[in-house]
């Protein structure tokens, strides 16, 4: 068994419900209270992402982001990103703290709003499409050998050009962004001791004056001291971010092809059909039941752009991400984020991910996933089923609740979900039988996959309380019969909510079995999962947070003091 | 994990065959009737509530 790193990351949708009728704040906002509730729960530090995404870590090693569109400020959402964890069995469990850190701050979060003129109740919903279909939710990530050989010297040889072309952009958007940007300042300075200068009297004669004041006013009294964070961004969206998209299209278009070249051949079959275990059923506009929320909304087997629009099977937006992050740190002289662009073992990231309910069907996503994965470095599967057209396979298996129908794959033959799920838990059968060296955690997934399988295929109704998409169809069939359009939308929504959800009711009857109990839930809120990074990540958070130093955390390092007196802390070795 | 309580889909047919599972049916029951009660409840102002205007990632 190999030592490799998995995490998860959660996008929460927040719902905000007045007490009173009247407004409600923006979420960054509801982000920033609930930032603050969660730092009177366990100690918490700063990120390098501080602004504008207001990154910070918890003293577990896990951290949380406002994640947000640069034109919808304040319409975002809360991220969660577990530690880094090397079982399907611990992921599980932090996924869990995360969810119970997030509980308990949410009604001190609601009373510091309340102190703020904002009476209302916070519900943090777990899910990956709201109401109106857009879509977010999760991601999984596996550390994985990104390419060997020529593949790989090719992949770091066009990572090289383009921090080369990043470089050349970013210079040319900053001297673009101040030839553009510096008149506009001198001139509203300039309208703004204009302005100062008119009287009552002239204002009274001039209703343009008075419009141009109550422009200004609007300008410089800002009642949100972040407004400027999100004017900058919106700039950073539509004016730098297309030069700086123009300078990764040969990397993206190199990483399409050489990285994970051998995983996501031999793991295209089973991540399709994986939506019939850890699909989280929804919903869409059209009334037909489907079985994944992020399976309606995927557009490509890998993603194109690092756009909400481009949903994928395979996502590199957190590749592009690294690139943008060390083209940046090259300009500040720093070299620390060339690793993660030039390493080997890299982060194989998952778009086709929903985000679960039950323990049951979480612990199996990962779980196979894990399996899979190491069964295709291991050139176990390198006669997988390939399909004919994986997108539009995807599309009919998840609106086919039967399990029926069947998918094209190369070389003629169709093949149901169950079909493909079937081939890949055989092979894992017959792995682990041939290994000398298996995880015991391993035996458990294939014992409860296979239990799955069977359960799908006998009676799905067997599975209410272990598999989301199952427990929400019932849901629908039997509270929603008969109900109207807005409330069969309302369980589909409120089933993911957090604490008060319906699914809550299924786990509190019994019905949806526990797999890490409330006190290791409890342990695992502040303490990290052993051994690697997370654990001196943990231990530097506390550190700073007692001592009261100023610091910044990332994923690698941490840096610690002032700008004259810094210290920097690497994680890398761990 | 250390408190691991994986309840197997085998046992519970087992029980179930014995007669032995009134609690998974009554639970349910009582679930249900809690959804629907609380389905029905302003749907249309929780659904406005809870929109996230654009997807993140």
């Amino acid at each position: 068994m190999k030592f490799r790193r998995i995490g998860q990351e959660t996008e929460y949708a927040i719902r905000f419900t007045p007490l009173e009728d009247g407004g409600r704040p923006g979420n960054a906002a509801i982000y920033r209270a609930l930032r603050d509730a969660v730092g009177e729960v366990v100690h918490t530090a700063p990120g390098s992402r501080a602004e504008p995404n207001q990154q910070f870590f918890t003293e577990n090693g896990g951290a949380f982001y406002y994640e947000f569109l640069p034109h919808a400020y304040q319409g975002g959402l809360i991220e969660g990103a577990t530690p880094e964890c090397h079982g399907p069995g611990e992921l599980l469990l932090y996924q869990r703290a995360q969810e119970s850190l997030l509980i308990r701050a949410i009604p001190l979060a609601e009373s510091s709003l309340a102190d703020d003129g904002w009476p209302g109740s916070i519900g943090l919903i777990k899910n990956c499409r709201d109401a109106e279909g857009h879509t977010y939710g999760a991601q999984e990530n596996y550390e994985a050998e990104v390419a060997s050989g020529v593949g790989l010297f090719a992949l770091r040889a066009v990572a090289a050009l383009s921090l080369v072309l990043g470089a050349a952009v970013t210079l040319f958007s900053l001297v673009f962004a101040i030839v553009l940007f510096l008149p506009f300042f001198v001139l509203m300075g300039l309208v703004a001791g204009v302005v100062s200068e008119w009287d009552e009297a002239s204002l009274a004669r001039s209703s343009w004056r008075r419009r141009v004041r109550a422009g200004m006013k609007r300008w410089i009294d800002q009642d949100d001291p972040h407004a400027l964070d999100e004017f900058f961004c919106l700039v950073d969206y539509r004016l730098i971010f297309p030069f700086m998209f123009v300078a990764l299209i040969p990397y993206n278009l190199a990483f399409r092809v050489l990285a994970f070249p051998r995983q996501r051949r031999s793991m295209e079959g089973f991540l399709v059909s994986r939506v019939i275990v850890s699909g989280a059923g929804c919903l869409p506009e059209g009334g037909t039941f489907a079985l994944s929320e992020k399976g309606v909304a995927v557009r490509s087997v890998s993603r194109w752009l690092p756009t909400p629009s481009s949903r994928s099977i395979f996502d590199n937006s957190n590749a592009l991400k690294s690139l943008m992050t060390a083209n940046l740190n090259l300009m500040l002289l720093r070299t620390e984020a060339l690793r993660s662009v030039f390493s080997r073992r890299q982060r194989l990231q998952l778009g086709l991910s929903d985000s679960n309910r039950c323990q049951v069907a979480e612990f199996l996503k990962t779980g196979t996933a894990l399996l899979v994965l190491e069964m295709a470095e291991a050139g176990k599967l390198d006669d997988a089923p390939r399909l004919l057209d994986p997108v539009k396979a995807l599309r009919t298996l998840v609106s086919d609740p039967a399990l029926k129908a069947g998918v094209e794959v190369k070389g003629g033959g169709r093949m149901s979900g169950l079909d493909l799920q079937r081939f890949y838990l055989e092979r894992a059968r017959r792995y682990l039988e041939e290994s000398s060296s298996v995880v015991e955690e391993h035996r458990e997934v294939v014992r409860i996959w296979s239990e799955v399988l069977e359960a799908l295929e006998r009676d799905p109704g067997e599975l209410v309380g272990r598999v989301d998409w199952v427990s929400k169809r019932y849901l629908l069939e039997t509270s929603g019969r008969g109900l109207s359009q807005d409330s069969l939308k309302k369980i589909d929504i409120a089933y993911h909510e957090l604490g008060s959800g319906y699914f809550e009711l299924l786990e509190r009857e019994g019905i949806a079995p526990i797999m890490v109990g409330f006190e290791e839930i409890e342990r695992a809120v502040s303490e990290p999962p052993s051994p690697g990074s997370a654990r001196l990540r943990s231990q530097v958070i506390r550190e700073v947070s007692f001592e009261g130093q100023r610091a910044k955390i990332s994923w690698s390092s941490a840096e610690i003091g002032g700008f004259f007196r810094r210290r920097r802390i690497s994680f890398d070795g761990e | 994990m250390e408190s691991v309580k994986r309840e197997s889909i085998e046992a519970e047919r087992e029980a179930m065959d014995r007669g032995e599972a009134p609690v998974r049916e009554d639970g349910l029951t009582r679930v249900t009737d809690a959804v629907r009660r609380d389905a029905q409840v302003n749907a249309g102002g929780y659904l406005a509530d809870s929109i996230v205007p654009e997807g993140g990632e």
